[in-house]
């Protein structure tokens, strides 16, 4: 193996995070020093300065409930005044305030931080459980996000990566980092469905397998559902009971609310396995004349249907559209592979199996398979030998905004990447010197319903009358599915400057501030195992 | 063939120079009958020798920037060949007279050379308001909001049932207010 560049493939999930990467031709999730295989993605910040990330600053969220930073992918890449951040903003134990360009910073103590930067903490640490099993520097690695991860946030997760100093060779669909993982090697020629519910976000890819060739068909999402959201229902639950027998609104008290969100995300695990849990918290409040509450209740299995059989019906609908997208039946599905925790519950695995009328494949363990992909494709990218072929497509429809509040389709969605489209401009005045455009995400041909992506000036026009001036602008959807837009005079073949006027994201200057600042931190290790 | 070996990398950089003037057959080496599962078929084994991945790890950047040309064409090329009713409108467009441009899909040509009409009948309906959706379109490229507002407000009367043009003019209303 001497000699052999690593590269690893890190699944960021919304609860928890995944590394693998491939040794001997074989993947494989690398455990820490302790045996876990997944970290909670989870960053604490201690009292004492001390950074912790996974499964011990997990611990940490029901005693330091301001400075444990969960389930921030839920924020990456959105502007602060979306809907995600307004829910967020109520629910969430730490604090969530407006950085610059209506973008989103979480503040800890006196300290701010993009959600890059928090992520990159997390990123931080799968890599050192990497160097520490390998016993060398490894800075090469793919990143997973959610298929229907638009462009502003696979750009930040991108931007998380070089922050913590990595080279990120690429930004991978988790569900198609799945399908990877299922179909590597093994020569089928199929039709697959990837069914892929996670903390925050649900994805269905419908991919035909032909060897070597991975070509997704079809990818549609839901980046508001998830397994957090199955916690919500029986924390709402739990509330109104506890209102009920006490009088007491227990969400008024962050602390009582964390306890609450822990002992509903452990019922429902438990839920997986037996009929009927006893969920009891001892001193869940103590009123003002100082007398401790406890909780106490009961929850069955078919209770907890109930409460989640709208977001279950949800995924369905969408798994329609994405195999109506692919001019596919359910029936005519070769295979389905279930990805993410949530996918355990029997509520999910039986439902899956009702809508596809298949038994979902059971090979794979759904926490591990997309790190497991997506260490099989870095290997792929550095080795010149290695023949797998992915071919993705982008999971929204890119826009241009025309007049008023209109936007028009330049590139659909379900598309094969990477792509180009050009449109030609003309200018309008005499003598004018830029030409400005805005570029969209999202189904709707109103641009107040789809997500900006940025707004960019092309400037240092030749002058001359109005409409003597022709720039082709040139949208490309590359192999990470990122955006980029440039433009150039018909005539002359000149490239026009651009300029990005509007964007939520990280500029070059604060990517290396952060850099400097991820570098310099250094993330506990161990240092609390001791219990 | 291994087209990642250098004695490959000067045709690729003469095709990625000289794919401007091919159809979309010939960029997937297909007889233009073909259909269906050719198309893909070649689309997978184009993927197999040119995917940018495979030249992932070489250095020379004009071979790359020459095999990521070739390929965004390739991809373009399965898109509206996989197609049925974009491959026979396509190749009803490169068997006509303009030929030469309409090698790439010129469902987007065409709408670019109507894009000023199209706007105006898909938001006008009466050919005096499309003339006042012309002239403050126009106001509107040089930020003269009150000339385009009382344009539109006088084609919403011509057409009170225009929801476009309403929600246009509440926009025009809030720019003139200065929002």
């Amino acid at each position: 193996m001497a000699g052999k560049q690593i590269a690893m493939g890190i699944d960021l999930g919304t609860s928890n995070s995944c590394v693998a990467i491939v040794e001997d031709g074989v993947p494989k999730v690398i455990a820490n020093e302790w045996g876990e295989r997944t970290h909670a993605s989870v960053v604490t910040f201690l009292d004492d300065g001390a950074i912790v990330v996974g499964n011990d600053a997990k611990k940490h969220i029901i005693t330091s409930p301001k400075t444990a930073i969960y389930s921030s992918k839920r924020l990456i890449g959105r502007y602060f005044f979306s809907e995600e951040v307004k829910k967020a903003l109520t629910v969430c134990s730490y604090e969530i305030v407006e950085g610059p360009n209506n973008s989103v910073r979480v503040k800890v103590v006196d300290k701010v931080y993009s959600l890059p930067e928090i992520a990159a903490m997390i990123l931080k640490e799968m890599r050192a459980i990497v160097e520490a099993h390998v016993g060398h520097a490894v800075t090469q690695a793919v990143i997973t996000v959610p298929a229907n991860f638009n462009d502003n946030q696979r750009q930040e997760t991108k931007n998380a990566g070089r922050i913590a100093g990595l080279d990120v060779l690429r930004i991978l669909n988790e569900p198609t980092a799945a399908a990877l993982a299922y179909g590597f090697g093994q020569n089928l020629n199929q039709k697959v469905a990837v069914y892929d519910l996670g903390g925050g976000t649900f994805d269905i890819s419908i991919l035909q397998i032909g060897e070597d060739v991975f070509e997704v068909l079809s990818t549609q999402g839901d980046t508001y559902l998830g397994g957090d959201d199955f916690d919500e229902r029986i924390m709402q639950w739990m509330v109104q009971q506890f209102q009920q027998q006490t009088g007491i609104d227990a969400t008024r008290d962050r602390l009582a609310l964390s306890k609450i969100k822990e002992a509903a995300e452990r019922a429902k695990i438990e839920l997986s396995e037996r009929d009927r849990v006893a969920i009891h918290i001892p001193h869940i409040v103590t009123d003002k004349q100082g007398n401790a509450y406890e909780l106490d209740l009961q929850l069955t299995r078919s209770q907890f249907n109930q409460m989640v059989m709208d977001l279950v019906q949800r995924t369905f609908k969408v798994c329609d559209e994405a195999l109506q997208s692919a001019r596919l039946t359910a029936a005519e599905v070769d295979g389905v592979i279930l990805v993410g925790g949530p996918t355990r519950l029997p509520i999910i695995t039986n439902s899956v199996r009702h809508y596809f009328q298949r038994e979902p494949n059971t090979d794979v363990d759904p926490d591990l398979v997309v790190a497991l992909g997506a260490a099989i494709q870095a290997d792929a990218l550095l080795d010149q030998d290695t023949n797998t072929f992915l071919l993705d497509v982008t999971p929204q429809t890119l826009r241009l905004g025309t007049v008023g509040d209109y936007t028009e389709p330049i590139i659909d969605r379900n598309t094969s990447i990477p792509i180009d489209r050009t449109r030609t401009f003309v200018t309008a005045a005499d003598n004018q010197e830029k030409v400005k455009i805005r570029i969209y995400q999202g189904e709707s041909r109103k641009a107040s319903e789809c997500q900006l992506l940025g707004e960019f000036e092309f400037g240092g026009l030749r002058p001359a009358p109005r409409g003597m001036v022709k720039v082709e602008v040139t949208f490309e959807i590359d192999t990470d599915g990122l955006v980029n837009v440039s433009a150039r005079d018909v005539e002359t073949g000149q490239k026009a400057s651009t300029t990005i006027t509007l964007s939520g994201g990280m500029s070059e200057t604060d990517i290396a501030q952060a850099q400097e600042r991820n570098a310099e931190t250094e993330i506990a290790r161990g240092a609390l195992r001791e219990e | 063939m291994d087209y990642t070996q250098p004695q490959f990398w000067p045709q690729l950089q003469q095709l990625a120079a000289t794919i401007d003037g091919l159809d979309y057959f010939q960029v997937l080496n297909l007889p233009s009958s073909a259909a269906g599962n050719q198309v893909r078929d070649s689309y997978y084994g184009l993927s197999r020798a040119l995917h940018p991945d495979k030249f992932f790890h070489i250095s020379d950047e004009a071979t790359k920037a020459a095999v990521h040309k070739i390929y965004k064409r390739v991809t373009e090329a399965y898109t509206i060949l996989k197609d049925e009713k974009k491959r026979i409108k396509y190749l009803a467009d490169i068997n006509g007279p303009d030929r030469a441009k309409k090698l790439r899909f010129t469902e987007e040509s065409e709408a670019e050379q109507k894009e000023q009409q199209k706007l105006a009948t898909k938001v006008a309906k009466t050919p005096k308001g499309e003339q006042l959706y012309q002239a403050a379109l126009l106001d509107m490229k040089k930020s003269q909001w009150d000339k385009a507002y009382k344009g539109i407000q006088t084609a919403t009367v011509l057409e009170p049932g225009n929801a476009e043009l309403k929600a246009l003019l509440a926009d025009l209303d809030k720019k003139r207010k200065g929002g």
